[in-house]
């Protein structure tokens, strides 16, 4: 990095400002400088914006040595991909301050959904050098006609948090709009080589994060994984109940123990305190104000369902030491650097090492502080997560982010962006969706058929038919309803949430959104809380919930879906190893604190080693229970418990009722389940898996909720703005007679496939569920009999909302079974 | 578990069908609700790639009418889905099979086609309802918002009294008159022991009004949420069976 003029000026000016750049910045700033790509891979707060942006700098400067400081209208020169609307604000802002300190009269540009329409007519006439912009937003650009002309300058694509962003079905989305990017560059300006950096937290595949980003390049350009090798302190610090045998076995609130997290928030300058879920953040919100009234004022809740207003609010408040604590869920988990924060407390499990590095970052966030996490654990076997998770940050066990593959649902929505803009030409896009990494596998039968879909409607022609939406002229692909063009264009995105309604004050007032599914199962009068307030429903109108205010003790919290997130393999894998220090000479203060409970476990039935698995039969007023404990995560306890309720329904005529959680799961049923010492090994073996997964998710409740999500990305069905189409919501929101439909008159349609193929794939991950199957396999059987529900199978039995079924009885005769426990 | 069921109310002889929809034998008349005929098509003329067959619907129909040979079809609303579709042409075709049969539509929401066309496809309307005797065939009796029912008949689609509004027409305190209608799509949920349970379209005789589940499979159903004073027959795939 040296005789360079860029350099010098950029060195110059840093010198001036006291500052050092770290040597993973020189070097991302060389690579750039040479027109290449890469990832750069640092911690939270350590400058990897600068990394990536001032390398551009350097760059333009050496382009323009004479005159960098007096050119304007270069045209869009970076685009800046960014995951959060709430990061683009303080970006823009430091690139702001540096550009104007530097003398370069850059124009820089936000563009996300809450742009105003007056902005985004500004950005059109007037092309600014920095665009920030989420993937949603950049998709929308496509779908502009004439778009490329936006892109012909474009010299680098930066994709800020691709660690969030992998692995996602948003990360499929970029990962196409920077093939389209690289297609326009060397189309319209083949002279420039256009530059890929990623910028990633660390994540245990860093090396593939940064194929799939740079995919479409690779053959063409040098490209490079830069890694910071900073090295953050962190504090764990377990919040531990004094007296654990009291605390609670089930529950996921932890509110028991919200003193302590009272006097860790007095403690401390400033503290985020994350919570899982939405519904459960509102009630820590109103309990730690209830049980700490000096707090009020100087605490704050944040979350998405929150009108906009109010968390920018609260996020400038952060910046400016006005707040004492804030309340959050996984919305504030990203980028944004709130300086004052010197203490994070974690509610909860945080399900896997990555995120709670995560969120432990977020206080100290600057260079060589030091970064301080509670965990408060919400019933007592969670701190041997606590545990667990210290291990993990010990032995820098931390998961891999695995790219999607072959997602039809998003290459339908994207050609349909396409066809709203310029629209496009099969055979030419063809090659140009081959680059990127999730379809380089797409076969010419599959493309085909992504083609049917979006001109027929699928595969089902008949005479009677009058589907329409792409039309083809001159070979070109083109959506030319303007009705069916605009609703596309609302439509773009992947990230599908349950319809949202809003809630006003019947007096006037905005408070925020509510899912229909909760709102639906309220009558007029009840009260339920929202942003931290009681409130009682009035009435609807449209498709808004009218609300007055309500001093009414007694309320309802919001449950959101979505949120059930599943213990990943490393933590899982760390957890189970835990077990084998219980009864040992253990100096860790978590596992010290659970021996109370661990001794009733092992009075009432074992408590399992490091590799054995324990299985428990127990029968009560309700049925019978078998629980087993194979501590992999929820998700693969989901699979794994199909899989054994499918193989013992074909040995009797039974029905199960199926719940897990993150350390086993529970199958119950009416009668006695023909599982014993002497079978259940063979009931658990690996051979004929992928046979029995296929059957038995036939039978699940997997693939329609996959299913759902993959109809609404392919737009099958229309979510739009609130209060249109409702018509539409009848056989719409009922996804199971979407998924009916399917079934019965397209059942090799594309996206219906996919939805099998995720369940297998994401859901199900037969890799690791071969695993886990050998590891049970290879090791000891624990089949206990308790008397009663034990401290560990008592949370799994408890839960009566998730829960699957599985059944090969005939409805007949199951309503007969049925109606006659009734009549007893 | 039987095929079909007999209700008897005031010596008339009413049967009610796995085919989800019931013989009035004094009158040979087959009746039926919510055929929601043309559905899929009005989602695919919309742009939305829901997949489209042959009808299953009025396979189930044709089978319907080979086992009652009705000499005519009463529909208590939504016989058609939205506005014309290649999909309702389909009812056009099929509607040459049989042309003895008279088919008497009382309009429900759902039912927005041009009057012409109704009469060219041999479909006799009635804008409201239909007496027959002491029979009142109405599509909707605005039980989700306006009842003036019983208590009980309120509490069984789980209505608020506070939602009560008194309906002006007349007819309606007539108690003698019972009543027929759709538009609910009626359900029932089944519990068992073990946290499972099982839902399933229905028919619904209250003391003063009967609610036929909706004809057609594709159209969801709401569930009941008491059933006091009422007989309910759930509807399976083979047969039909009392709750």
């Amino acid at each position: 990095m040296s005789e360079n003029i860029g350099f010098e000026i950029i060195n110059a000016w840093l010198i001036h400002k006291d500052f050092k750049p770290f040597g993973f910045q020189l070097d991302t700033w060389e690579k750039i400088n040479l027109g290449q790509s890469g990832l750069v891979n640092a911690p939270t707060g350590c400058g990897k914006t600068y990394a990536v942006f001032v390398g551009l700098l350097i760059r333009y400067i050496n382009q323009y040595p004479q005159n960098y400081k007096s050119r304007v209208n270069n045209g869009l020169q970076l685009i800046w991909i960014t995951p959060l609307r709430s990061l683009a604000k303080d970006i823009a802002r430091a690139m702001d301050e540096a550009l104007a300190e530097l003398g370069i009269p850059w124009v820089v540009a936000i563009r996300n959904g809450d742009t105003s329409v007056a902005d985004r007519q500004k950005q059109k006439r007037k092309i600014p050098e920095i665009l920030l912009i989420t993937p949603e937003s950049l998709h929308l650009l496509l779908a502009q006609k004439g778009n490329w002309q936006y892109f012909e300058k474009l010299q680098l694509i930066a994709i800020d948090e691709w660690h969030e962003l992998l692995g996602s079905k948003r990360g499929v989305q970029i990962e196409l709009a920077v093939a389209r990017l690289v297609h326009y560059n060397k189309m319209y300006n083949p002279q420039n080589l256009i530059s890929i950096w990623g910028i990633s937290a660390t994540i245990g595949n860093l090396e593939e994060a940064m194929n799939v980003l740079i995919h479409s390049i690779k053959d063409v350009q040098d490209c490079h994984l830069i890694k910071a090798n900073i090295e953050k302190d962190i504090i764990v610090e377990s919040v531990i109940p004094d007296e654990v045998e009291k605390y609670p076995w089930a529950g996921h609130l932890g509110l028991k123990l919200a003193e302590n997290v009272v006097s860790i928030i007095e403690n401390n300058t400033t503290t985020l305190i994350f919570i899982n879920t939405r519904g459960m953040s509102e009630r820590w919100y109103q309990h730690l104000i209830d049980i700490a009234p000096q707090l009020a004022g100087a605490i704050a809740l944040h979350h998405g369902s929150i009108e906009q207003e109010l968390r920018l609010w609260v996020e400038d408040a952060l910046h400016t030491q006005k707040l004492k604590a804030v309340v959050c869920t996984s919305s504030l988990d990203l980028g944004v650097d709130f300086r004052p924060v010197d203490a994070v407390v974690q509610v909860g499990s945080p399900k896997g090492i990555a995120r709670f590095l995560q969120r432990a970052g977020r206080s100290g966030h600057r260079p060589g502080a030091i970064s301080k996490i509670y965990f408060v654990p919400t019933h007592a076997l969670e701190l041997l997560e606590a545990a667990a998770l210290k291990e993990a940050i010990l032995l820098k066990s931390i998961e891999s982010k695995e790219p999607l593959l072959l997602c039809f649902d998003v290459l339908v929505q994207y050609l349909c962006t396409l066809a709203t803009g310029d629209g496009f030409v099969p055979d030419q896009l063809y090659g140009e969706i081959k680059k990127t990494y999730c379809y380089s596998e797409i076969s010419p039968k599959e493309w085909q058929q992504v083609l049917l879909q979006i001109t027929q409607g699928g595969t089902s022609l008949n005479s009677y038919d009058d589907y329409h939406k792409i039309e083809v002229e001159n070979g070109i692909y083109k959506i030319k309803n303007r009705r069916l063009a605009m609703r596309h264009r609302m439509q773009i995105g992947t990230i599908v949430s349950d319809a949202m309604l809003k809630v006003k004050f019947i007096s006037g007032g905005y408070i925020g959104v509510i899912e229909e599914w909760f709102i639906s199962r309220l009558e007029i009068g009840d009260v339920f809380t929202l942003a931290g307030k009681n409130l009682e429903l009035v009435t609807f109108k449209d498709m808004t919930v009218l609300v007055r205010k309500s001093n009414s003790k007694k309320s309802l919290v919001p449950s959101w879906m979505g949120s059930r997130m599943s213990l990943s393999a490393n933590l899982g894998a760390i957890l189970r190893t835990t077990f084998n220090q219980i009864f040992t000479n253990t100096t860790s203060k978590e596992i010290l604190s659970l021996q109370p409970l661990f001794l009733l476990q092992q009075w009432l039935s074992h408590v399992p080693r490091e590799n054995e698995l324990l299985v428990e039969m127990i029968e009560a007023k309700d049925g019978y229970h078998l629980v087993i404990y194979p501590f992999e995560g929820r998700q693969i306890h989901e699979a794994l418990s199909a899989i054994l309720a499918y193989r013992i329904s074909q040995m009797v005529k039974i029905t199960f009722s199926i719940s897990m959680n993150d350390y086993g799961f529970e199958l119950l049923s009416d009668v006695p389940i023909p599982v014993n010492e002497a079978n259940i090994r063979s009931l658990l073996t690996s051979d004929g898996l992928i046979l029995d997964i296929q059957k038995s998710v036939n039978n699940t409740e997997m693939t329609k909720r996959r299913f759902r999500d993959i109809a609404v990305i392919g737009g099958l069905v229309f979510q739009g703005k609130p209060g249109e189409q409702i018509k539409a919501r009848h056989l719409q929101s009922n996804t199971g007679l979407l998924f009916q439909v399917f079934m019965e008159y397209e059942p090799n349609n594309i996206l219906l496939l996919q939805a099998y193929k995720e369940v297998l794939e994401q859901q199900m991950e037969e890799v690791r569920l071969r695993q886990a199957l050998k590891r049970i396999q290879d090791n000891p059987i624990v089949f206990k009999r308790p008397l009663q529900f034990t401290p560990l199978s008592f949370p799994i039995i408890v839960d009566g909302l998730n829960r699957n079924n599985l059944s090969s009885e005939k409805l007949e005769e199951k309503i007969l079974r049925l109606q006659k426990s009734l009549k007893q | 578990m039987q095929e079909t069921i007999l209700q008897v109310h005031n010596d008339q002889h009413f049967w009610l069908s796995h085919f989800r929809c019931m013989y009035w034998e004094q009158q040979k008349m087959l009746i039926m609700a919510d055929l929601h005929l043309g559905k899929l098509g009005h989602f695919r003329k919309n742009g939305f790639a829901l997949p489209q067959g042959e009808s299953r619907d009025l396979a189930v129909l044709d089978q319907a009418i080979f086992m009652f040979k009705p000499n005519s079809l009463l529909i208590i609303g939504d016989m058609f889905h939205s506005k014309l579709n290649q999909e309702i042409q389909q009812f056009s075709v099929w509607r040459k099979k049989y042309p003895l049969l008279e088919i008497v539509l009382i309009k429900g929401n759902h039912d927005v086609l041009p009057q012409k066309w109704y009469q060219q496809n041999g479909i006799e309307l009635k804008e409201d309802l239909w007496q027959i005797g002491d029979y009142t065939f109405i599509h909707d009796l605005g039980l989700e918002q306006n009842n003036n029912f019983t208590k009980e008949e309120s509490a069984i689609f789980g209505l608020k009294s506070s939602s009560k509004k008194i309906f002006s027409n007349n007819f309606l305190h007539d108690t003698n008159t019972y009543f027929f209608t759709g538009h609910l799509h009626p359900g029932v949920h089944l519990k068992g022991r073990s946290k499972e349970g099982v839902t399933l379209p229905c028919f619904y005789f209250g003391p003063q009004v009967a609610v036929l589940p909706a004809f057609s499979h594709l159209a969801g159903v709401s569930v009941i949420k008491s059933k006091k004073n009422a007989r309910i027959y759930a509807v399976l795939q083979e047969g039909l069976m009392e709750i």
